[in-house]
Protein backbone atom coordinates (compact mmCIF):
# COMPACT_ATOMS: atom_id res chain seq x y z
CA UNK A 1 0.00 0.00 0.00
CA UNK A 2 1.54 3.30 -1.03
CA UNK A 3 1.32 6.46 1.04
CA UNK A 4 -2.31 7.51 1.23
CA UNK A 5 -4.11 8.84 -1.84
CA UNK A 6 -4.65 12.22 -0.24
CA UNK A 7 -0.99 13.06 -1.00
CA UNK A 8 -1.15 14.87 -4.39
CA UNK A 9 0.85 14.14 -7.56
CA UNK A 10 4.08 16.11 -7.84
CA UNK A 11 3.43 19.77 -8.64
CA UNK A 12 5.37 23.01 -8.74
CA UNK A 13 3.64 24.41 -5.74
CA UNK A 14 4.61 23.52 -2.19
CA UNK A 15 3.50 22.51 0.36
CA UNK A 16 0.63 20.29 -0.64
CA UNK A 17 -2.77 20.71 0.79
CA UNK A 18 -2.71 17.26 2.31
CA UNK A 19 -4.90 17.25 5.31
CA UNK A 20 -6.19 14.28 7.12
CA UNK A 21 -9.89 13.85 7.01
CA UNK A 22 -9.76 10.84 9.29
CA UNK A 23 -11.03 11.31 12.82
CA UNK A 24 -7.86 10.08 14.57
CA UNK A 25 -4.26 11.10 13.84
CA UNK A 26 -2.15 8.56 11.91
CA UNK A 27 0.21 6.54 14.10
CA UNK A 28 3.24 7.79 12.16
CA UNK A 29 2.40 11.40 11.38
CA UNK A 30 5.91 12.26 10.21
CA UNK A 31 5.62 9.75 7.36
CA UNK A 32 2.37 11.29 6.14
CA UNK A 33 3.41 14.86 6.73
CA UNK A 34 6.84 14.75 5.12
CA UNK A 35 5.59 12.57 2.30
CA UNK A 36 2.88 15.11 1.58
CA UNK A 37 5.28 18.04 1.94
CA UNK A 38 7.69 16.52 -0.56
CA UNK A 39 4.91 15.51 -2.91
CA UNK A 40 5.79 11.82 -2.72
CA UNK A 41 3.06 10.12 -4.75
CA UNK A 42 1.74 6.67 -5.55
CA UNK A 43 3.43 7.03 -8.92
CA UNK A 44 6.76 7.53 -7.12
CA UNK A 45 6.11 4.45 -5.01
CA UNK A 46 5.25 2.34 -8.07
CA UNK A 47 8.33 3.57 -9.94
CA UNK A 48 10.68 2.71 -7.08
CA UNK A 49 9.24 -0.81 -6.92
CA UNK A 50 9.55 -1.19 -10.72
CA UNK A 51 13.15 0.05 -10.64
CA UNK A 52 14.25 -2.39 -8.00
CA UNK A 53 15.22 -5.37 -10.19
CA UNK A 54 17.55 -3.19 -12.30
CA UNK A 55 19.05 -1.42 -9.26
CA UNK A 56 19.59 -4.47 -7.07
CA UNK A 57 22.88 -5.43 -8.79
CA UNK A 58 24.30 -2.12 -7.50
CA UNK A 59 23.30 -2.69 -3.87
CA UNK A 60 26.27 -4.82 -2.77
CA UNK A 61 28.77 -2.26 -4.01
CA UNK A 62 26.82 0.51 -2.27
CA UNK A 63 26.77 -1.43 1.01
CA UNK A 64 30.53 -2.11 0.81
CA UNK A 65 31.25 1.57 0.08
CA UNK A 66 28.99 2.61 2.96
CA UNK A 67 30.90 0.56 5.50
CA UNK A 68 34.25 1.56 4.08
CA UNK A 69 33.23 5.15 4.86
CA UNK A 70 32.03 4.16 8.38
CA UNK A 71 35.29 2.40 9.18
CA UNK A 72 37.41 5.20 7.71
CA UNK A 73 35.80 7.80 10.00
CA UNK A 74 37.42 8.01 13.47
CA UNK A 75 34.08 8.62 15.19
CA UNK A 76 31.76 6.20 13.40
CA UNK A 77 34.37 3.44 13.37
CA UNK A 78 34.26 3.28 17.19
CA UNK A 79 30.55 2.48 17.00
CA UNK A 80 31.28 -0.92 15.53
CA UNK A 81 33.87 -1.28 18.30
CA UNK A 82 36.50 -2.75 16.03
CA UNK A 83 34.65 -6.06 16.07
CA UNK A 84 35.06 -7.40 12.54
CA UNK A 85 32.48 -10.15 13.19
CA UNK A 86 29.67 -7.61 13.32
CA UNK A 87 30.30 -6.07 9.90
CA UNK A 88 28.61 -8.85 7.83
CA UNK A 89 25.54 -8.61 10.09
CA UNK A 90 25.45 -4.82 9.71
CA UNK A 91 25.83 -5.07 5.95
CA UNK A 92 22.91 -7.51 5.90
CA UNK A 93 20.80 -4.96 7.78
CA UNK A 94 21.72 -2.20 5.35
CA UNK A 95 20.88 -4.44 2.43
CA UNK A 96 17.53 -5.18 4.02
CA UNK A 97 16.96 -1.44 4.46
CA UNK A 98 17.62 -0.85 0.76
CA UNK A 99 15.08 -3.55 -0.08
CA UNK A 100 12.57 -1.61 2.00
CA UNK A 101 13.36 1.69 0.23
CA UNK A 102 12.49 0.10 -3.11
CA UNK A 103 9.58 -1.99 -1.84
CA UNK A 104 6.91 0.43 -3.09
CA UNK A 105 5.16 -0.18 0.21
CA UNK A 106 5.32 2.72 2.68
CA UNK A 107 2.79 1.87 5.34
CA UNK A 108 2.87 1.94 9.14
CA UNK A 109 5.01 -1.21 9.29
CA UNK A 110 7.59 0.51 7.12
CA UNK A 111 7.49 3.62 9.33
CA UNK A 112 7.82 1.51 12.47
CA UNK A 113 10.94 -0.19 11.08
CA UNK A 114 12.49 3.18 10.31
CA UNK A 115 11.61 4.42 13.78
CA UNK A 116 13.50 1.45 15.26
CA UNK A 117 16.57 2.45 13.26
CA UNK A 118 16.36 5.94 14.77
CA UNK A 119 16.10 4.41 18.24
CA UNK A 120 19.16 2.27 17.54
CA UNK A 121 21.07 5.42 16.61
CA UNK A 122 20.22 6.92 20.02
CA UNK A 123 21.34 3.73 21.78
CA UNK A 124 24.75 3.77 20.09
CA UNK A 125 25.13 7.58 20.47
CA UNK A 126 25.31 8.13 16.70
CA UNK A 127 24.85 11.87 16.27
CA UNK A 128 22.37 13.10 13.63
CA UNK A 129 25.08 14.81 11.58
CA UNK A 130 26.51 11.39 10.70
CA UNK A 131 23.04 10.10 9.79
CA UNK A 132 22.54 13.09 7.48
CA UNK A 133 25.98 12.64 5.90
CA UNK A 134 25.49 8.90 5.44
CA UNK A 135 22.07 9.40 3.83
CA UNK A 136 23.63 11.94 1.51
CA UNK A 137 26.19 9.35 0.39
CA UNK A 138 23.49 6.72 -0.08
CA UNK A 139 21.26 9.09 -2.06
CA UNK A 140 24.13 10.08 -4.36
CA UNK A 141 25.09 6.46 -5.01
CA UNK A 142 21.50 5.41 -5.67
CA UNK A 143 20.99 8.27 -8.10
CA UNK A 144 24.25 7.38 -9.87
CA UNK A 145 23.13 3.75 -10.07
CA UNK A 146 19.78 4.85 -11.52
CA UNK A 147 21.53 7.08 -14.06
CA UNK A 148 23.60 4.07 -15.13
CA UNK A 149 20.82 1.46 -15.18
CA UNK A 150 18.15 3.72 -16.72
CA UNK A 151 20.38 5.72 -19.05
CA UNK A 152 18.05 5.60 -22.04
CA UNK A 153 14.85 5.27 -20.08
CA UNK A 154 12.43 8.23 -20.22
CA UNK A 155 11.47 7.47 -16.60
CA UNK A 156 14.95 8.41 -15.36
CA UNK A 157 14.17 12.03 -14.35
CA UNK A 158 11.13 10.95 -12.31
CA UNK A 159 13.07 8.01 -10.83
CA UNK A 160 15.87 10.36 -9.83
CA UNK A 161 13.36 12.61 -8.04
CA UNK A 162 11.59 9.66 -6.42
CA UNK A 163 14.91 8.39 -5.04
CA UNK A 164 15.64 11.87 -3.66
CA UNK A 165 12.20 12.11 -2.03
CA UNK A 166 12.25 8.66 -0.45
CA UNK A 167 15.74 9.27 0.95
CA UNK A 168 14.51 12.55 2.45
CA UNK A 169 11.49 10.76 3.96
CA UNK A 170 13.81 8.12 5.41
CA UNK A 171 16.04 10.79 6.87
CA UNK A 172 13.10 12.69 8.35
CA UNK A 173 11.78 9.54 10.04
CA UNK A 174 15.16 8.63 11.54
CA UNK A 175 16.01 12.13 12.70
CA UNK A 176 12.54 12.70 14.14
CA UNK A 177 12.80 9.48 16.12
CA UNK A 178 16.30 10.40 17.24
CA UNK A 179 15.13 13.80 18.50
CA UNK A 180 12.19 12.35 20.41
CA UNK A 181 14.20 9.52 21.92
CA UNK A 182 17.06 11.84 22.78
CA UNK A 183 14.67 14.25 24.50
CA UNK A 184 13.22 11.31 26.47
CA UNK A 185 16.69 10.21 27.42
CA UNK A 186 17.68 13.70 28.58
CA UNK A 187 14.50 13.92 30.65
CA UNK A 188 15.32 10.51 32.09
CA UNK A 189 18.87 11.59 32.90
CA UNK A 190 17.61 14.79 34.54
CA UNK A 191 15.11 12.80 36.60
CA UNK A 192 17.87 10.45 37.68
CA UNK A 193 20.15 13.34 38.55
CA UNK A 194 17.43 14.89 40.70
CA UNK A 195 16.73 11.52 42.26
CA UNK A 196 20.44 11.18 42.88
CA UNK A 197 20.71 14.51 44.64
CA UNK A 198 17.64 13.78 46.74
CA UNK A 199 18.87 10.28 47.54
CA UNK A 200 22.28 11.54 48.60
CA UNK A 201 20.78 14.23 50.79
CA UNK A 202 18.31 11.86 52.47
CA UNK A 203 20.92 9.16 52.83
CA UNK A 204 23.37 11.38 54.61
CA UNK A 205 20.75 12.90 56.91
CA UNK A 206 19.39 9.52 57.96
CA UNK A 207 22.83 8.37 59.04
CA UNK A 208 22.77 10.67 62.08
CA UNK A 209 19.64 9.20 63.70
CA UNK A 210 20.87 5.73 62.72
CA UNK A 211 24.12 6.48 64.53
CA UNK A 212 22.16 7.31 67.71
CA UNK A 213 20.03 4.14 67.46
CA UNK A 214 23.07 1.93 66.80
CA UNK A 215 25.00 3.42 69.71
CA UNK A 216 21.97 3.05 72.03
CA UNK A 217 21.78 -0.61 71.02
CA UNK A 218 25.47 -0.95 71.88
CA UNK A 219 24.79 0.61 75.33
CA UNK A 220 21.80 -1.68 75.96
CA UNK A 221 23.75 -4.79 74.99
CA UNK A 222 26.31 -3.87 77.61
CA UNK A 223 23.78 -2.90 80.29
CA UNK A 224 21.33 -5.78 79.99
CA UNK A 225 22.16 -8.62 82.30
CA UNK A 226 21.83 -11.96 80.56
CA UNK A 227 19.65 -13.90 80.33
CA UNK A 228 17.06 -11.28 79.57
CA UNK A 229 13.77 -11.17 77.72
CA UNK A 230 14.90 -7.81 76.37
CA UNK A 231 17.89 -9.21 74.50
CA UNK A 232 15.82 -10.52 71.61
CA UNK A 233 14.29 -7.07 71.07
CA UNK A 234 17.66 -5.36 71.28
CA UNK A 235 19.10 -7.77 68.71
CA UNK A 236 16.08 -7.17 66.49
CA UNK A 237 16.73 -3.41 66.60
CA UNK A 238 20.41 -3.98 65.84
CA UNK A 239 19.59 -6.06 62.75
CA UNK A 240 17.21 -3.43 61.45
CA UNK A 241 19.84 -0.75 61.91
CA UNK A 242 22.25 -2.85 59.83
CA UNK A 243 19.58 -3.25 57.14
CA UNK A 244 18.80 0.48 57.20
CA UNK A 245 22.47 1.30 56.85
CA UNK A 246 22.69 -1.05 53.85
CA UNK A 247 19.74 0.76 52.26
CA UNK A 248 21.46 4.09 52.82
CA UNK A 249 24.72 2.76 51.38
CA UNK A 250 22.93 1.38 48.29
CA UNK A 251 21.04 4.67 47.87
CA UNK A 252 24.23 6.68 48.10
CA UNK A 253 26.04 4.37 45.70
CA UNK A 254 23.14 4.70 43.25
CA UNK A 255 23.35 8.47 43.55
CA UNK A 256 27.10 8.64 43.08
CA UNK A 257 28.30 9.16 39.55
CA UNK A 258 31.64 7.48 39.92
CA UNK A 259 33.37 6.46 36.69
CA UNK A 260 34.69 2.90 36.73
CA UNK A 261 38.36 2.40 37.40
CA UNK A 262 39.18 -0.16 34.73
CA UNK A 263 42.28 -1.84 36.03
CA UNK A 264 42.61 -5.48 34.99
CA UNK A 265 41.65 -8.19 37.42
CA UNK A 266 40.83 -11.90 37.34
CA UNK A 267 37.07 -12.42 37.45
CA UNK A 268 37.37 -15.98 38.76
CA UNK A 269 39.28 -14.80 41.80
CA UNK A 270 36.62 -12.14 42.47
CA UNK A 271 33.87 -14.76 42.13
CA UNK A 272 35.65 -16.91 44.73
CA UNK A 273 35.95 -13.97 47.13
CA UNK A 274 32.27 -13.07 46.81
CA UNK A 275 31.15 -16.68 47.26
CA UNK A 276 33.25 -16.88 50.42
CA UNK A 277 31.69 -13.68 51.85
CA UNK A 278 28.11 -14.40 50.81
CA UNK A 279 25.85 -15.46 53.67
CA UNK A 280 23.98 -18.61 52.68
CA UNK A 281 22.54 -21.70 54.25
CA UNK A 282 23.83 -25.23 53.82
CA UNK A 283 20.93 -25.88 51.47
CA UNK A 284 22.57 -23.78 48.77
CA UNK A 285 25.36 -25.16 46.57
CA UNK A 286 27.33 -23.09 44.07
CA UNK A 287 28.68 -24.44 40.79
CA UNK A 288 31.27 -22.46 38.87
CA UNK A 289 31.86 -22.79 35.13
CA UNK A 290 34.68 -20.39 34.27
CA UNK A 291 35.50 -20.58 30.56
CA UNK A 292 37.34 -17.23 30.36
CA UNK A 293 40.28 -16.68 32.65
CA UNK A 294 42.10 -13.64 31.23
CA UNK A 295 42.09 -10.42 33.29
CA UNK A 296 39.06 -8.27 32.52
CA UNK A 297 38.99 -4.47 32.23
CA UNK A 298 36.45 -3.25 34.76
CA UNK A 299 36.17 -1.64 38.17
CA UNK A 300 36.78 -4.50 40.57
CA UNK A 301 34.92 -2.90 43.49
CA UNK A 302 31.86 -2.15 41.38
CA UNK A 303 31.76 -5.57 39.71
CA UNK A 304 32.14 -7.11 43.15
CA UNK A 305 28.98 -5.22 44.15
CA UNK A 306 27.17 -6.53 41.06
CA UNK A 307 28.24 -10.11 41.75
CA UNK A 308 27.27 -9.85 45.40
CA UNK A 309 23.83 -8.41 44.63
CA UNK A 310 23.03 -10.96 41.91
CA UNK A 311 24.20 -13.90 44.02
CA UNK A 312 22.31 -12.60 47.08
CA UNK A 313 19.17 -12.44 44.97
CA UNK A 314 19.72 -15.98 43.76
CA UNK A 315 20.22 -17.22 47.34
CA UNK A 316 17.04 -15.42 48.44
CA UNK A 317 15.10 -16.99 45.57
CA UNK A 318 16.37 -20.45 46.42
CA UNK A 319 13.78 -22.61 48.16
CA UNK A 320 14.85 -25.94 49.54
CA UNK A 321 17.97 -27.60 48.16
CA UNK A 322 19.29 -25.21 45.57
CA UNK A 323 22.07 -25.06 43.03
CA UNK A 324 23.28 -21.68 41.85
CA UNK A 325 25.49 -21.55 38.78
CA UNK A 326 28.13 -18.90 38.04
CA UNK A 327 29.22 -19.00 34.40
CA UNK A 328 31.91 -16.81 32.81
CA UNK A 329 32.33 -16.94 29.04
CA UNK A 330 33.52 -14.77 26.18
CA UNK A 331 31.59 -13.79 23.06
CA UNK A 332 33.43 -11.64 20.56
CA UNK A 333 35.06 -8.90 22.60
CA UNK A 334 32.51 -9.15 25.42
CA UNK A 335 32.94 -11.04 28.68
CA UNK A 336 29.69 -12.58 29.83
CA UNK A 337 28.87 -13.30 33.45
CA UNK A 338 25.76 -15.38 34.01
CA UNK A 339 24.12 -16.31 37.33
CA UNK A 340 21.60 -19.14 37.13
CA UNK A 341 19.38 -20.59 39.80
CA UNK A 342 16.91 -23.46 39.91
CA UNK A 343 14.31 -21.56 41.94
CA UNK A 344 10.74 -20.74 40.95
CA UNK A 345 11.74 -18.37 38.14
CA UNK A 346 10.55 -14.80 37.54
CA UNK A 347 6.96 -13.82 36.78
CA UNK A 348 6.96 -12.66 33.13
CA UNK A 349 4.95 -9.54 34.06
CA UNK A 350 7.64 -8.20 36.34
CA UNK A 351 10.70 -8.89 34.18
CA UNK A 352 10.53 -5.44 32.49
CA UNK A 353 10.54 -3.74 35.92
CA UNK A 354 13.21 -5.79 37.64
CA UNK A 355 15.90 -3.15 37.31
CA UNK A 356 13.74 -0.16 38.27
CA UNK A 357 14.87 1.61 41.49
CA UNK A 358 12.69 0.78 44.51
CA UNK A 359 10.99 -2.15 42.76
CA UNK A 360 11.03 -5.30 44.85
CA UNK A 361 9.00 -8.45 45.19
CA UNK A 362 10.50 -9.46 48.52
CA UNK A 363 9.27 -8.26 51.89
CA UNK A 364 12.35 -6.72 53.44
CA UNK A 365 13.85 -6.08 50.00
CA UNK A 366 15.18 -2.58 49.36
CA UNK A 367 14.46 -2.48 45.63
CA UNK A 368 17.86 -0.91 45.05
CA UNK A 369 20.20 -3.86 44.52
CA UNK A 370 19.31 -4.63 40.90
CA UNK A 371 18.98 -0.93 40.00
CA UNK A 372 22.53 -0.48 41.30
CA UNK A 373 23.72 -3.49 39.25
CA UNK A 374 22.19 -1.94 36.12
CA UNK A 375 23.78 1.42 36.79
CA UNK A 376 27.23 -0.10 37.33
CA UNK A 377 27.00 -2.31 34.24
CA UNK A 378 25.82 0.58 32.06
CA UNK A 379 28.70 2.70 33.37
CA UNK A 380 30.90 -0.02 31.93
CA UNK A 381 29.00 0.34 28.60
CA UNK A 382 27.65 -3.15 29.18
CA UNK A 383 24.20 -4.67 29.40
CA UNK A 384 22.33 -6.68 32.00
CA UNK A 385 19.26 -8.77 31.38
CA UNK A 386 17.20 -11.35 33.20
CA UNK A 387 14.75 -14.05 32.31
CA UNK A 388 13.66 -17.59 32.90
CA UNK A 389 15.75 -20.59 31.96
CA UNK A 390 14.46 -23.41 29.82
CA UNK A 391 13.16 -25.84 32.38
CA UNK A 392 13.36 -24.38 35.86
CA UNK A 393 14.82 -21.26 37.41
CA UNK A 394 15.96 -17.82 36.39
CA UNK A 395 19.11 -16.26 34.99
CA UNK A 396 20.79 -12.89 35.15
CA UNK A 397 23.32 -12.14 32.43
CA UNK A 398 25.87 -9.33 32.48
CA UNK A 399 27.79 -8.46 29.33
CA UNK A 400 30.96 -6.38 29.74
CA UNK A 401 32.62 -5.08 26.58
CA UNK A 402 36.38 -5.33 26.66
CA UNK A 403 37.28 -3.52 23.44
CA UNK A 404 38.20 0.17 23.91
CA UNK B 1 45.02 5.65 85.50
CA UNK B 2 42.52 4.99 82.69
CA UNK B 3 42.90 6.07 79.12
CA UNK B 4 41.17 9.46 78.74
CA UNK B 5 38.85 10.06 75.81
CA UNK B 6 37.40 13.40 74.70
CA UNK B 7 34.20 12.99 72.65
CA UNK B 8 33.16 16.03 70.60
CA UNK B 9 29.84 15.94 68.72
CA UNK B 10 26.95 18.41 68.44
CA UNK B 11 24.55 15.44 68.47
CA UNK B 12 24.21 15.08 72.25
CA UNK B 13 22.43 11.70 72.13
CA UNK B 14 25.18 10.16 70.04
CA UNK B 15 28.02 11.74 71.98
CA UNK B 16 26.62 10.61 75.32
CA UNK B 17 25.99 7.08 74.07
CA UNK B 18 29.59 6.77 72.88
CA UNK B 19 30.82 8.14 76.20
CA UNK B 20 28.64 5.66 78.12
CA UNK B 21 29.96 2.73 76.09
CA UNK B 22 33.54 3.84 76.70
CA UNK B 23 32.81 4.28 80.44
CA UNK B 24 31.53 0.69 80.60
CA UNK B 25 34.67 -0.44 78.79
CA UNK B 26 36.86 1.23 81.40
CA UNK B 27 37.77 4.54 79.77
CA UNK B 28 37.58 7.95 81.41
CA UNK B 29 35.48 10.20 79.20
CA UNK B 30 34.52 13.83 78.72
CA UNK B 31 31.88 15.09 76.27
CA UNK B 32 31.90 18.45 74.50
CA UNK B 33 29.14 19.54 72.12
CA UNK B 34 31.06 22.07 70.04
CA UNK B 35 34.58 23.16 69.15
CA UNK B 36 34.72 26.11 71.52
CA UNK B 37 33.90 24.11 74.65
CA UNK B 38 36.25 21.31 73.49
CA UNK B 39 39.13 23.80 73.23
CA UNK B 40 38.26 25.28 76.62
CA UNK B 41 38.43 21.79 78.16
CA UNK B 42 41.65 20.92 76.32
CA UNK B 43 43.35 24.08 77.61
CA UNK B 44 43.22 22.74 81.19
CA UNK B 45 42.98 18.95 80.81
CA UNK B 46 45.01 16.20 79.25
CA UNK B 47 43.47 13.49 77.14
CA UNK B 48 44.84 10.53 75.26
CA UNK B 49 42.24 10.08 72.54
CA UNK B 50 39.74 12.45 70.88
CA UNK B 51 36.72 11.37 68.83
CA UNK B 52 35.69 14.43 66.84
CA UNK B 53 32.62 14.83 64.64
CA UNK B 54 33.45 16.51 61.34
CA UNK B 55 30.25 18.41 60.66
CA UNK B 56 29.42 20.73 63.54
CA UNK B 57 27.95 24.23 63.58
CA UNK B 58 30.56 26.92 64.10
CA UNK B 59 33.97 25.26 64.11
CA UNK B 60 34.09 22.09 62.00
CA UNK B 61 35.88 18.95 63.15
CA UNK B 62 38.90 19.23 60.91
CA UNK B 63 39.62 22.78 62.08
CA UNK B 64 39.11 21.70 65.71
CA UNK B 65 41.45 18.76 65.18
CA UNK B 66 44.14 21.16 63.96
CA UNK B 67 43.83 23.30 67.10
CA UNK B 68 43.60 20.35 69.53
CA UNK B 69 46.66 18.66 68.10
CA UNK B 70 48.69 21.81 68.77
CA UNK B 71 47.68 21.64 72.43
CA UNK B 72 48.07 17.85 72.71
CA UNK B 73 50.43 16.57 70.01
CA UNK B 74 50.77 13.10 71.53
CA UNK B 75 47.04 12.38 71.60
CA UNK B 76 45.40 10.04 69.07
CA UNK B 77 42.62 11.55 66.99
CA UNK B 78 39.67 10.01 65.16
CA UNK B 79 37.20 11.88 62.99
CA UNK B 80 33.58 10.74 62.73
CA UNK B 81 31.19 11.66 59.94
CA UNK B 82 27.83 10.76 58.39
CA UNK B 83 28.85 12.58 55.24
CA UNK B 84 31.90 10.65 54.17
CA UNK B 85 33.33 11.21 50.77
CA UNK B 86 36.65 10.00 49.44
CA UNK B 87 37.82 13.58 49.37
CA UNK B 88 36.97 14.12 53.02
CA UNK B 89 38.57 10.83 53.99
CA UNK B 90 41.76 11.80 52.19
CA UNK B 91 41.66 15.25 53.79
CA UNK B 92 41.38 13.81 57.27
CA UNK B 93 44.07 11.21 56.79
CA UNK B 94 46.40 13.74 55.19
CA UNK B 95 45.92 15.96 58.23
CA UNK B 96 47.19 13.12 60.42
CA UNK B 97 44.16 11.55 62.12
CA UNK B 98 44.35 7.83 62.94
CA UNK B 99 41.10 7.05 61.09
CA UNK B 100 37.92 8.61 59.70
CA UNK B 101 34.92 6.63 60.98
CA UNK B 102 31.64 6.49 59.08
CA UNK B 103 28.49 6.95 61.11
CA UNK B 104 26.77 4.84 62.34
CA UNK B 105 30.07 3.99 64.03
CA UNK B 106 30.72 0.29 64.36
CA UNK B 107 31.43 0.19 68.11
CA UNK B 108 33.41 -3.05 68.22
CA UNK B 109 35.61 -1.76 65.42
CA UNK B 110 36.15 1.52 67.32
CA UNK B 111 37.07 -0.32 70.52
CA UNK B 112 39.64 -2.39 68.62
CA UNK B 113 41.33 0.79 67.39
CA UNK B 114 41.44 2.68 70.70
CA UNK B 115 44.58 2.42 72.84
CA UNK B 116 43.95 0.80 76.26
CA UNK B 117 46.65 2.72 78.12
CA UNK B 118 47.16 6.46 78.57
CA UNK B 119 49.82 8.00 76.35
CA UNK B 120 53.13 8.69 78.08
Amino acid sequence: MAIERRIPEPSASRPSEAGASSSSPPPYPVLQEIGAYLGFSEADARLLAEARPKLEPYFDELVDAFYEAVLANPTTSTLVRGDADRIPELKCSLRSWLDGVFSGNYDDTYAEQRERIGQAHVRIDLEPRYVVAAMSLVRARLQRAAADAFADDPRLPQLDEAIGRICDIELALMVDTYCRDYADRVRGVERLALFGQLAASIGHEIRNPLAVIASSVAVLKRRIEEPSALSKQVERIRRQVVLSEQIVEDLLELARDRDPDRSGFALESLVDQVLADLPHGRHVRFEKDIQFRDPIRADMGQIRQVLFNLLSNAVQAAGGQAVIGVVVTQEGSDVILRIEDDGPGIDADIVPRLFDPLFTTRSGGTGLGLALCKKIVEKHHGTIRAGNRDGRGAYFEVRLPQAT
Amino acid sequence: MSCRVLVVDDNADFAENIAEILDIEGYETHVAYDGTSALAYAADHRFDVALVDVRMPGMDGITLYGKLTELHPSATFFLMTAFSTEERLAQGLAAGVRAVLDKPVEVDNLLRMLPREPSP
